[in-house]
Protein backbone atom coordinates (compact mmCIF):
# COMPACT_ATOMS: atom_id res chain seq x y z
CA UNK A 1 0.00 0.00 0.00
CA UNK A 2 1.49 3.33 -1.02
CA UNK A 3 1.19 6.46 1.10
CA UNK A 4 -0.59 9.46 -0.38
CA UNK A 5 1.76 12.20 0.80
CA UNK A 6 -0.70 15.00 0.07
CA UNK A 7 -3.30 13.35 2.30
CA UNK A 8 -0.62 12.73 4.93
CA UNK A 9 0.57 16.36 4.71
CA UNK A 10 -2.97 17.68 4.99
CA UNK A 11 -3.74 15.73 8.15
CA UNK A 12 -0.29 16.34 9.61
CA UNK A 13 -0.90 20.09 9.29
CA UNK A 14 -4.28 19.74 11.07
CA UNK A 15 -2.79 17.91 14.06
CA UNK A 16 0.34 20.05 14.24
CA UNK A 17 -1.67 23.29 14.44
CA UNK A 18 -4.15 21.89 16.97
CA UNK A 19 -1.42 20.29 19.07
CA UNK A 20 0.61 23.52 19.20
CA UNK A 21 -2.47 25.54 20.15
CA UNK A 22 -3.43 23.09 22.90
CA UNK A 23 0.14 22.93 24.18
CA UNK A 24 0.35 26.73 24.31
CA UNK A 25 -2.97 27.04 26.16
CA UNK A 26 -2.19 24.29 28.68
CA UNK A 27 1.29 25.66 29.40
CA UNK A 28 0.01 29.21 29.94
CA UNK A 29 -2.87 27.91 32.02
CA UNK A 30 -0.51 26.01 34.33
CA UNK A 31 1.70 29.11 34.75
CA UNK A 32 -1.33 31.20 35.70
CA UNK A 33 -2.62 28.61 38.17
CA UNK A 34 0.82 28.55 39.83
CA UNK A 35 0.93 32.34 39.94
CA UNK A 36 -2.50 32.52 41.59
CA UNK A 37 -1.45 29.87 44.12
CA UNK A 38 1.65 31.93 44.90
CA UNK A 39 -0.42 35.09 45.40
CA UNK A 40 -2.86 33.19 47.62
CA UNK A 41 0.01 31.79 49.71
CA UNK A 42 1.48 35.29 50.12
CA UNK A 43 -1.94 36.48 51.26
CA UNK A 44 -2.12 33.82 53.98
CA UNK B 1 -6.95 40.93 50.42
CA UNK B 2 -8.67 39.43 47.40
CA UNK B 3 -11.41 41.73 46.23
CA UNK B 4 -14.96 40.47 45.67
CA UNK B 5 -14.48 40.91 41.89
CA UNK B 6 -11.29 38.82 42.01
CA UNK B 7 -13.13 36.05 43.84
CA UNK B 8 -15.96 36.09 41.30
CA UNK B 9 -13.46 35.94 38.41
CA UNK B 10 -11.55 33.05 39.98
CA UNK B 11 -14.79 31.18 40.61
CA UNK B 12 -15.82 31.72 36.98
CA UNK B 13 -12.40 30.48 35.85
CA UNK B 14 -12.85 27.33 37.96
CA UNK B 15 -16.21 26.74 36.31
CA UNK B 16 -14.70 27.05 32.85
CA UNK B 17 -11.94 24.61 33.81
CA UNK B 18 -14.51 22.09 35.07
CA UNK B 19 -16.47 22.48 31.82
CA UNK B 20 -13.24 21.88 29.86
CA UNK B 21 -12.58 18.67 31.81
CA UNK B 22 -16.14 17.49 31.11
CA UNK B 23 -15.76 18.28 27.40
CA UNK B 24 -12.34 16.64 26.99
CA UNK B 25 -13.58 13.04 26.63
CA UNK B 26 -16.52 13.69 24.26
CA UNK B 27 -14.22 15.83 22.10
CA UNK B 28 -11.54 13.10 22.02
CA UNK B 29 -14.07 10.37 21.18
CA UNK B 30 -15.70 12.49 18.49
CA UNK B 31 -12.30 13.14 16.90
CA UNK B 32 -11.61 9.39 16.84
CA UNK B 33 -15.06 8.83 15.30
CA UNK B 34 -14.40 11.57 12.71
CA UNK B 35 -11.08 9.94 11.75
CA UNK B 36 -12.78 6.55 11.41
CA UNK B 37 -15.55 8.06 9.28
CA UNK B 38 -13.13 10.02 7.07
CA UNK B 39 -10.63 7.21 6.47
CA UNK B 40 -12.64 3.97 6.68
CA UNK B 41 -16.39 4.61 6.53
CA UNK B 42 -16.48 7.16 3.71
CA UNK B 43 -15.95 5.64 0.24
CA UNK B 44 -13.01 6.50 -2.00
CA UNK B 45 -13.90 9.33 -4.36
CA UNK B 46 -13.80 8.16 -7.97
CA UNK B 47 -11.94 11.06 -9.64
CA UNK B 48 -9.74 12.54 -6.91
CA UNK B 49 -8.95 9.31 -5.06
CA UNK B 50 -7.56 9.22 -1.53
CA UNK B 51 -6.65 12.91 -1.38
CA UNK B 52 -10.36 13.81 -1.31
CA UNK B 53 -10.42 12.59 2.33
CA UNK B 54 -8.79 15.91 3.29
CA UNK B 55 -12.16 17.48 2.48
CA UNK B 56 -13.85 16.30 5.73
CA UNK B 57 -11.45 18.15 8.04
CA UNK B 58 -11.08 21.03 5.58
CA UNK B 59 -14.81 21.77 5.79
CA UNK B 60 -14.95 20.95 9.52
CA UNK B 61 -12.32 23.64 10.13
CA UNK B 62 -14.07 26.12 7.80
CA UNK B 63 -17.40 25.59 9.56
CA UNK B 64 -15.86 26.20 12.96
CA UNK B 65 -13.87 29.25 11.86
CA UNK B 66 -16.67 30.98 9.96
CA UNK B 67 -19.90 29.62 11.39
CA UNK B 68 -18.88 29.31 15.03
CA UNK B 69 -15.81 31.37 15.99
CA UNK B 70 -16.01 34.50 13.85
CA UNK B 71 -19.80 34.65 14.24
CA UNK B 72 -19.25 34.50 18.01
CA UNK B 73 -16.65 37.31 17.73
CA UNK B 74 -19.23 39.40 15.83
CA UNK B 75 -21.96 38.77 18.43
CA UNK B 76 -19.55 39.33 21.34
CA UNK B 77 -18.47 42.63 19.74
CA UNK B 78 -22.06 43.85 19.53
CA UNK B 79 -22.76 42.72 23.09
CA UNK B 80 -19.64 44.47 24.38
CA UNK B 81 -20.59 47.77 22.70
CA UNK B 82 -24.11 47.42 24.05
CA UNK B 83 -23.55 46.15 27.60
CA UNK B 84 -19.94 47.37 28.17
CA UNK B 85 -19.14 44.22 30.13
CA UNK B 86 -15.54 42.97 30.07
CA UNK B 87 -16.63 39.34 29.75
CA UNK B 88 -17.72 39.97 26.13
CA UNK B 89 -14.24 41.19 25.30
CA UNK B 90 -12.83 37.96 26.76
CA UNK B 91 -15.31 35.93 24.68
CA UNK B 92 -14.43 37.80 21.47
CA UNK B 93 -10.67 37.58 21.96
CA UNK B 94 -10.84 33.86 22.82
CA UNK B 95 -12.87 33.04 19.72
CA UNK B 96 -10.54 35.06 17.46
CA UNK B 97 -7.58 32.90 18.51
CA UNK B 98 -9.46 29.63 18.00
CA UNK B 99 -10.97 30.84 14.72
CA UNK B 100 -7.56 31.84 13.47
CA UNK B 101 -6.21 28.34 14.18
CA UNK B 102 -9.12 26.83 12.22
CA UNK B 103 -8.62 29.26 9.33
CA UNK B 104 -4.95 28.23 9.21
CA UNK B 105 -6.01 24.56 9.16
CA UNK B 106 -8.51 25.31 6.40
CA UNK B 107 -5.90 27.07 4.27
CA UNK B 108 -3.15 24.46 4.74
CA UNK B 109 -5.44 21.47 4.12
CA UNK B 110 -6.75 23.30 1.04
CA UNK B 111 -3.20 23.69 -0.24
CA UNK B 112 -2.43 19.99 0.20
CA UNK B 113 -5.63 19.14 -1.66
CA UNK B 114 -5.11 21.73 -4.42
CA UNK B 115 -1.63 20.53 -5.46
CA UNK B 116 -2.69 17.11 -6.85
CA UNK B 117 -6.18 18.22 -7.95
CA UNK B 118 -5.57 21.70 -9.43
CA UNK B 119 -1.86 21.20 -10.05
CA UNK B 120 -0.99 24.26 -7.97
CA UNK B 121 -0.44 24.92 -4.27
CA UNK B 122 -2.23 28.25 -4.39
CA UNK B 123 -4.74 29.33 -7.08
CA UNK B 124 -4.59 33.15 -6.90
CA UNK B 125 -7.43 33.49 -9.37
CA UNK B 126 -9.91 31.68 -7.11
CA UNK B 127 -12.09 34.21 -5.21
CA UNK B 128 -12.90 31.92 -2.28
CA UNK B 129 -9.26 31.04 -1.58
CA UNK B 130 -8.20 34.68 -1.85
CA UNK B 131 -11.06 35.91 0.37
CA UNK B 132 -10.25 33.24 2.94
CA UNK B 133 -6.66 34.48 3.00
CA UNK B 134 -7.98 38.05 3.44
CA UNK B 135 -10.09 36.79 6.37
CA UNK B 136 -7.00 35.17 7.92
CA UNK B 137 -5.07 38.45 7.50
CA UNK B 138 -7.94 40.47 9.06
CA UNK B 139 -7.86 38.38 12.24
CA UNK B 140 -4.05 38.29 12.34
CA UNK B 141 -4.27 42.11 12.22
CA UNK B 142 -6.81 41.94 15.07
CA UNK B 143 -4.34 39.93 17.18
CA UNK B 144 -1.46 42.31 16.43
CA UNK B 145 -3.67 45.33 17.15
CA UNK B 146 -4.82 43.76 20.41
CA UNK B 147 -1.32 42.94 21.59
CA UNK B 148 -0.05 46.48 20.91
CA UNK B 149 -2.81 48.36 22.77
CA UNK B 150 -2.67 48.85 26.56
CA UNK B 151 -5.50 47.24 28.56
CA UNK B 152 -8.52 49.47 29.01
CA UNK B 153 -11.96 50.48 27.79
CA UNK B 154 -10.53 51.98 24.58
CA UNK B 155 -8.81 48.73 23.59
CA UNK B 156 -11.91 46.60 24.22
CA UNK B 157 -14.10 49.01 22.26
CA UNK B 158 -11.76 49.11 19.24
CA UNK B 159 -11.39 45.32 19.30
CA UNK B 160 -15.18 44.91 19.37
CA UNK B 161 -15.51 47.22 16.34
CA UNK B 162 -12.65 45.37 14.59
CA UNK B 163 -14.39 42.04 15.19
CA UNK B 164 -17.69 43.36 13.83
CA UNK B 165 -16.15 44.86 10.67
CA UNK B 166 -13.89 41.83 10.13
CA UNK B 167 -16.95 39.59 10.06
CA UNK B 168 -18.17 41.30 6.86
CA UNK B 169 -15.73 39.09 4.93
CA UNK B 170 -17.40 35.89 6.21
CA UNK B 171 -20.63 36.00 4.13
CA UNK B 172 -18.49 37.12 1.20
CA UNK B 173 -16.34 33.97 1.52
CA UNK B 174 -19.50 31.87 1.51
CA UNK B 175 -21.20 33.45 -1.51
CA UNK B 176 -17.98 34.00 -3.51
CA UNK B 177 -18.24 30.67 -5.36
CA UNK B 178 -21.82 31.42 -6.39
CA UNK B 179 -21.38 34.99 -7.64
CA UNK B 180 -17.93 34.85 -9.28
CA UNK B 181 -16.28 32.55 -11.79
CA UNK B 182 -14.36 29.94 -9.80
CA UNK B 183 -12.85 26.49 -9.96
CA UNK B 184 -13.73 25.82 -6.31
CA UNK B 185 -16.01 22.74 -5.92
CA UNK B 186 -19.63 23.61 -5.11
CA UNK B 187 -20.60 21.04 -2.50
CA UNK B 188 -23.71 22.79 -1.18
CA UNK B 189 -26.05 23.83 -3.99
CA UNK B 190 -29.71 24.88 -4.17
CA UNK B 191 -30.55 21.22 -4.83
CA UNK B 192 -28.84 20.00 -1.66
CA UNK B 193 -25.43 18.44 -1.04
CA UNK B 194 -23.59 16.97 -4.00
CA UNK B 195 -22.24 14.04 -1.95
CA UNK B 196 -22.95 10.38 -1.25
CA UNK B 197 -24.76 9.70 2.07
CA UNK B 198 -21.70 8.10 3.81
CA UNK B 199 -19.65 11.14 2.77
CA UNK B 200 -22.26 13.50 4.24
CA UNK B 201 -22.20 11.49 7.49
CA UNK B 202 -18.39 11.65 7.64
CA UNK B 203 -18.55 15.38 7.02
CA UNK B 204 -21.08 15.98 9.81
CA UNK B 205 -19.06 13.85 12.23
CA UNK B 206 -15.93 15.89 11.60
CA UNK B 207 -17.91 19.12 11.95
CA UNK B 208 -19.30 17.88 15.29
CA UNK B 209 -15.82 16.79 16.44
CA UNK B 210 -14.30 20.18 15.68
CA UNK B 211 -17.25 21.95 17.32
CA UNK B 212 -16.68 19.95 20.52
CA UNK B 213 -12.99 20.84 20.32
CA UNK B 214 -13.91 24.51 19.85
CA UNK B 215 -16.03 24.39 23.02
CA UNK B 216 -13.15 22.75 24.92
CA UNK B 217 -10.55 25.28 23.70
CA UNK B 218 -12.93 28.15 24.41
CA UNK B 219 -13.44 27.03 28.03
CA UNK B 220 -9.67 26.70 28.55
CA UNK B 221 -8.99 30.09 26.99
CA UNK B 222 -11.73 31.81 29.01
CA UNK B 223 -10.40 30.35 32.27
CA UNK B 224 -6.96 31.63 31.32
CA UNK B 225 -8.19 35.11 30.47
CA UNK B 226 -10.08 35.45 33.75
CA UNK B 227 -7.10 34.22 35.78
CA UNK B 228 -4.75 36.50 33.83
CA UNK B 229 -6.91 39.55 34.59
CA UNK B 230 -6.76 38.77 38.33
CA UNK B 231 -2.98 38.16 38.29
CA UNK B 232 -2.24 41.32 36.27
CA UNK B 233 -4.35 43.48 38.56
CA UNK B 234 -2.67 42.03 41.67
CA UNK B 235 0.81 42.54 40.25
CA UNK B 236 -0.13 46.09 39.26
CA UNK B 237 -1.32 46.80 42.82
CA UNK B 238 1.94 45.38 44.19
CA UNK B 239 4.07 47.68 42.06
CA UNK B 240 2.02 50.87 42.64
Amino acid sequence: MSINWYLFGGYASVWTILFLLLLYILRKQRQLTEEIRRLQDEEE
Amino acid sequence: MWSATDKIRLRQAERYLTAAKVLAWPAFLLILAALYMAFIYAPRERQMGEVQRIFYFHIGAAWNALGVCFLAVFIAGILYLWKKRRIWDHVGASFVEIGLAYTTINLTTGMFWARPVWNTWWPWGDPRVTLMLVLWLIYVAYMIFRSTMPDGEKKYKYCAVFGIIGFLDVPLVYVSIHIWRTIHPKVITSEGMALETPMIMALFTSMAAFTALTALLFCLRMAMRLQRTVVLERLYEETV
